[in-house]
């Protein structure tokens, strides 16, 4: 197995979502030294990232939804970036109306935001920039 | 007892008497006792015998306890029959006792108890004088005893029965029965026996010494029943020495020696001024005498010469010499002729001197002249003369000059009352001082405590300080303000402003200045200070005043009684464009008046002759012919209570008022047009109200609708994308590579296994790992480099280490690689093939819900709603919104049913929870949503309740109104919730907000139906 070096997180409490997001991504990232995790519950996914880093492994980006039911996905994103603040955050969301959002575009802690039914190419255009900054081999 | 002389006469009486009782009652025996001094005597008795005696006493004793008393009793063997009469005095006081005794019981008949009672009363006669003089005489003797020590008793033959104790100290010689003229001598011819003889008793004080003269007596006397009581009191003085009386000063009786002492004080002071008077007229006389013998002595050398009379005398008087001097005025005035001297007093002078042979110095006046006179004798020629000297002028120089002096003094007393009236009564406070700024005088508005007043006379500022005990800080400056003044010969005046005791203002003009003696020196400064608080005070408010009358905005005009006006102030002036001289005396009537209505004036004039204040709304006319409008208020002024001194006009401009006025009736005429127009318009309005709130609730609910489709769809769309990949990578890559038999055996395994099909990164590593161990151990066959490879697409696969069938199979295969991927693809196509159908069957569900709250059939009939279900419908629209985020509780009794309008109750429901949807969005923590129902016996109520933030209380009535919304930044239309209003009205239902930091309730009570 190669060595693992990097990851991407996904958070949504929707499952189908993360179904269909992990079939993505395997398509869109295709390589074996890039951890993909899937999370319904966000304090899980903190306390991954926390491990993660801990780990050495490079985090390349994060991945929310908005609606949940134990924190929103501003709100998640903000504890991450007080943390860490270099990593990258996006978010995927039906509603594109919230002043929590506006308030994270505001302080510049959101990388991009994807709305919901999004495409495959928006998803393929938003993560490639990323990965690209990282030249990964 | 002893009975004196005299009782002795009367007991001769009692003894008859009680004969007479003894015969009458023919009682044997007959006791008369007297009581006196808890005492019974017996006074008289017939037939008593000494036994008999003791008996008795227990029958008197009884008879004083019990009164008349009737008894028996035995005496040596013999009974004897006792009665007692007690004997009372006027007072009731027992006072005898009369005892009859015998051996037959007394028997008495009318006539000899009337009898009886006859000689009762002459034996209290008896005793009750013997009482009187018993108690005169006690008292007589208690008197003599208490006050005086000093007295004798004698009779008309100066015999001694009685001596005072104090005599028996001092005259111890003096015995009872001796002669008293024997040891003492009477003064004055007193004597013993004539005085008993005189009728008048005497008030005298009389005088005894003894014989040995060592001892001297002062006396009165008495004469009583026969006796001379002598009661006398000794004279203490140098002779008569208290040691004389062999007495010390206690055995006096107090008085009598304080006023010895007092007699003795006095008479010695009375004498010791007497002998002064004397003293000094005599050492006066000697230095005049000494002074008239030097002045004779150096004029007496030549007689004739001398301008003084001189004269001698013979012993007879007749004139012997006389110098010429003599013969003006001083012969005639005291009438000395050949034949002698005829003026008495000269004469008796002359004979005096003669008889004395002594020399006398005298000042006579005779005919408004006065003369010194020294009349001289001559031993040897027994001559006397006379040398005298005119000082007529003198005297009268003196008596003028003394008359002057005291014309003068009263004079000036007059004049100094008079100033010190003036200065006492002045209103400001006076004080005059020497050059040294010590105080002469100060009057009592300056100082109102005489003490004090009369204390600081002669003393500073500075001793005032110190008497008051305050600071000396006035003191200097006063002091530094009166050197001034001194040096500069000049008064100065300032004011002086302090507080007073009070704590009020007071306001105190203050001078020094100068007063010159005759030579122009400053011999006094005067300062004074009248108190200008009233008048600074008075000035400061006038000054206040006519500031503010000045620069008021408002117009203020001054009329005297006859209205003319006095003074105006600048805002009548400006307004009514006149310059002050125009206006003053005009007559107020015109000036004011002349463009108003002649309702105003005669309302004004009315109430200014009865002297009340009126206001009266009035047109002005500029001279520029400006009209403006004021409201008048005119006041009658008064100086002090009752004077009337005038009339105050003060106008309001109220010309800015009057035209609002005529613009806003104006504006009402027009407004009421416009409200005609707008109701019309409304009406239309409100129809299509109705149809508008049914568009308004529809669209948002579209919002809701639409995400709510969104996310099927999307599934749909990307589970379609992923199913045409994925069948791209099976028919190109995959199953070329894969038999017939190993391709349905792909797809039968993944129909039957539904997989979840990405598993965590971790774990999965992880499991790829065990499986790789499962491997390498089960001895595959596989080549190393692909173990690792094909683990992890076993795990991919969900394949589990005991599924070893399908191990062994894949494993047989020449193309295991190849197979495990086809398996994993026909997982996925299965897997999103039913997502894909999932999805639809939501999106489905959606439209159907939305469809029936639409519809518009069932809009208009009235039917039997079941609130359970009707709700439901509504929840389940918004499911995603709610499922995702928000803890709902849904707990309405199914068998709730009400007659309505099922699509409008969609609404109801809808915008209160949709309202309770959106309040939470921005909620951090857990969202909780309750739909229940409550049902009692009068209504059925259905709750909607959110843990979203608090409705303040201000708002819940507003939150109602239509447009009224807090949403506006999401395109809130502000209708929700009067559209809900309206459902209620149509289904007779209320709602009551109930709304805390901790949860909001909506609570919809529908009545129950008749």
């Amino acid at each position: 197995m190669k060595e693992l070096r990097y990851a991407v997180i996904c958070v949504d409490d929707d499952p189908m979502i993360l179904q269909v997001l992990a079939f993505q991504l395997d398509k869109i990232l295709n390589n074996k030294s890039i951890l993909i995790e899937f999370y319904t519950n966000p304090n899980d996914a903190l306390s991954d990232i926390d491990i993660l880093i801990d780990e050495d492994i490079d985090i390349i980006f994060v991945l929310v939804d908005y609606q949940m039911p134990e924190m929103t996905g501003a709100e998640l994103i903000r504890k991450i970036k007080s943390k860490y603040k270099d990593l990258n955050c996006l978010m995927l969301s039906g509603q594109a109306n919230s002043t929590q959002v506006s308030e994270l575009e505001k302080d510049n802690l959101l990388e991009k935001f994807i709305e919901k039914p999004w495409d495959e190419e928006d998803l393929r255009d938003a993560i490639v920039k990323l990965i690209d900054t990282k030249s990964i081999s | 007892m002893k009975f004196t002389h005299d009782i002795l006469k009367v007991s001769k009486d009692l003894d008859e008497i009680v004969e007479l009782i003894s015969d009458i009652s023919m009682s044997e025996k007959v006791f008369l006792h007297y009581f006196n001094d808890n005492k019974f005597s017996l006074v008289s008795a017939i037939g008593a015998s000494d036994d008999l005696k003791t008996g008795l006493s227990g029958r008197l004793s009884q008879v004083f306890e019990e009164g008349e008393l009737a008894s028996v009793f035995n005496v040596k063997g013999v009974k004897y029959h006792y009665f007692g009469i007690p004997i009372l005095s006027n007072a009731q006081k027992m006072i005898g006792v009369l005892s009859f005794m015998g051996q037959k019981k007394l028997n008495l008949d009318r006539k000899q108890n009337k009898t009886l009672k006859v000689f009762l009363k002459s034996i209290l006669f008896v005793f009750e004088k013997e009482q009187f003089f018993l108690n005169k005489r006690s008292c007589l003797n208690q008197m003599l005893e208490l006050n005086n020590g000093f007295y004798f008793k004698v009779d008309i033959d100066s015999v001694i029965s009685d001596i005072g104790p104090n005599f028996k100290t001092s005259l111890p010689n003096i015995k009872f029965g001796d002669i008293l003229t024997d040891s003492i001598i009477f003064e004055q011819d007193f004597d013993i026996k004539s005085q008993f003889d005189l009728e008048e008793f005497k008030n005298q004080i009389y005088f005894f010494i003894d014989k040995q003269d060592k001892q001297r007596y002062k006396f009165s006397f008495l004469i009583y029943e026969g006796e001379m009581i002598i009661s006398a009191s000794p004279v203490i003085n140098t002779k008569y020495t208290l040691r004389n009386y062999n007495l010390v000063l206690n055995d006096f009786s107090k008085h009598d020696y304080i006023a010895e002492y007092m007699f003795l004080q006095q008479t010695s002071e009375k004498s010791l001024k007497e002998a002064r008077v004397i003293s000094d007229n005599l050492v006066k006389r000697n230095v005049e005498l000494k002074q008239a013998q030097r002045e004779i002595g150096g004029l007496s050398k030549f007689p004739s010469e001398n301008p003084n009379p001189i004269l001698r005398f013979s012993k007879e008087l007749k004139v012997v010499y006389n110098n010429s001097a003599s013969l003006i005025h001083f012969n005639n005035d005291f009438k000395i002729r050949n034949k002698g001297v005829f003026d008495e007093v000269l004469k008796r002078k002359l004979l005096e001197a003669l008889k004395n042979k002594s020399t006398e110095s005298i000042i006579e006046s005779r005919n408004g002249r006065f003369f010194s006179l020294t009349i001289v004798y001559v031993e040897e020629m027994e001559y006397v003369n006379i040398y005298a000297s005119n000082i007529t002028s003198f005297i009268l120089k003196v008596n003028k000059n003394e008359d002057e002096l005291i014309r003068l003094r009263d004079e000036m007393e007059e004049q100094k009352e008079f100033y010190e009236f003036i200065l006492n009564n002045l209103p400001a406070d006076i004080a005059v001082f020497d050059t040294k700024h010590n105080y002469v005088f100060i009057n009592p508005k300056g100082i109102r405590n005489k003490k004090i007043r009369n204390y600081m006379i002669g003393k500073n500022d500075f001793d005032y300080a110190k008497l008051k005990n305050i600071s000396d800080v006035k003191a200097i400056e006063r002091r530094k303000l009166f050197n001034s003044v001194l040096r500069k010969k000049a008064s100065l005046t300032w004011q002086d402003e302090f507080i007073d005791k009070k704590g009020e203002r007071e306001v105190v003009q203050r001078s020094i200045g100068p007063l010159f003696d005759e030579k122009g020196k400053v011999k006094y400064l005067i300062g004074y200070g009248v108190d200008i608080t009233k008048r600074v005070q008075a000035e400061e408010e006038n000054i206040r005043l006519s500031l503010v009358a000045k620069n008021t905005n408002n117009g203020v005009i001054m009329l005297d009684k006859n209205r003319n006006i006095i003074w105006a102030n600048n805002a009548i002036l400006k307004r009514s464009g006149y310059k002050l001289r125009e206006v003053i005396g005009k007559k107020s009537d015109y000036f004011t008046f002349q463009n108003a209505g002649s309702n105003a004036l005669e309302k004004v004039s009315k109430a200014m002759d009865k002297m009340k204040k009126v206001s009266v709304e009035l047109r002005h006319v500029s001279n520029k012919g400006k009209e403006y409008w004021v409201d008048l208020n005119v006041q009658p002024l008064y100086e002090g209570i009752d004077v009337h001194s005038g009339y105050m006009f003060v106008e309001f401009d109220i010309t800015d008022r009057k035209e609002n006025e005529n613009t806003i009736q104006d504006l009402n005429v027009n407004l009421e047009r416009l409200v005609q127009e707008k109701t019309a318009k409304n009406i239309e309005l409100s129809n299509s109200l109705r149809d508008q709130e049914k568009m308004v609730t529809i669209g948002e609910l579209a919002a809701g609708v639409a995400h709510d489709l969104n996310t099927p769809l999307g599934a749909i769309k990307s589970g379609v994308s992923n199913v045409k990949y994925t069948l791209d990578s099976i028919f190109k890559e995959n199953m070329r590579y894969c038999s017939f038999e190993e391709m349905q055996f792909a797809l039968k395994y993944a129909e039957k296994n539904t997989f979840g099909l990405y598993v965590g990164g971790l774990q999965f590593r992880k499991e790829s790992v065990a499986f790789e161990d499962f491997l390498i151990k089960s001895q595959s066959g596989l080549k190393p480099e692909e173990i690792g490879d094909i683990a992890m697409m076993f795990v991919k696969n969900r394949i589990e280490t005991d599924e070893k069938e399908v191990i062994d199979f894949i494993l047989k295969s020449d193309n295991t690689n190849h197979l495990l991927k086809l398996l994993f693809d026909f997982q996925i196509i299965y897997s999103f093939v039913n997502t894909i159908e999932t999805s639809g069957d939501k999106a489905s569900l959606v439209v159907q819900d939305l469809r029936s709250f639409i519809r518009e059939k069932r809009n208009t009939e009235k039917g039997k709603v079941n609130l359970h279900d009707n709700i439901k419908t509504v929840l389940n629209i918004f499911s995603h919104n709610i499922k995702n985020n928000i803890e709902l509780n849904f707990d309405v009794n199914q068998s709730l049913i009400i007659m309505g309008y099922d699509v409008r109750l969609f609404q109801l429901w809808s915008n209160l929870i949709k309202n309770s949807i959106e309040c939470m969005v921005e909620m951090t923590g857990v969202k909780k949503l309750s739909v229940y129902s409550v049902k009692n016996t009068k209504a059925k109520s259905i709750i909607v309740e959110n843990n979203g933030p608090i409705i303040p209380s201000n708002q819940i009535e507003k939150i109602f109104e239509k447009f009224y919304t807090t949403k506006a930044h999401l395109s809130g239309s502000g209708l929700g919730l009067s559209i809900v209003k309206n459902v209620l009205e149509l289904h007779n239902a209320k709602v009551l907000v109930n709304s805390n930091e901790k949860r909001t309730q909506f609570i919809i009570t529908f009545k129950k139906e008749k």
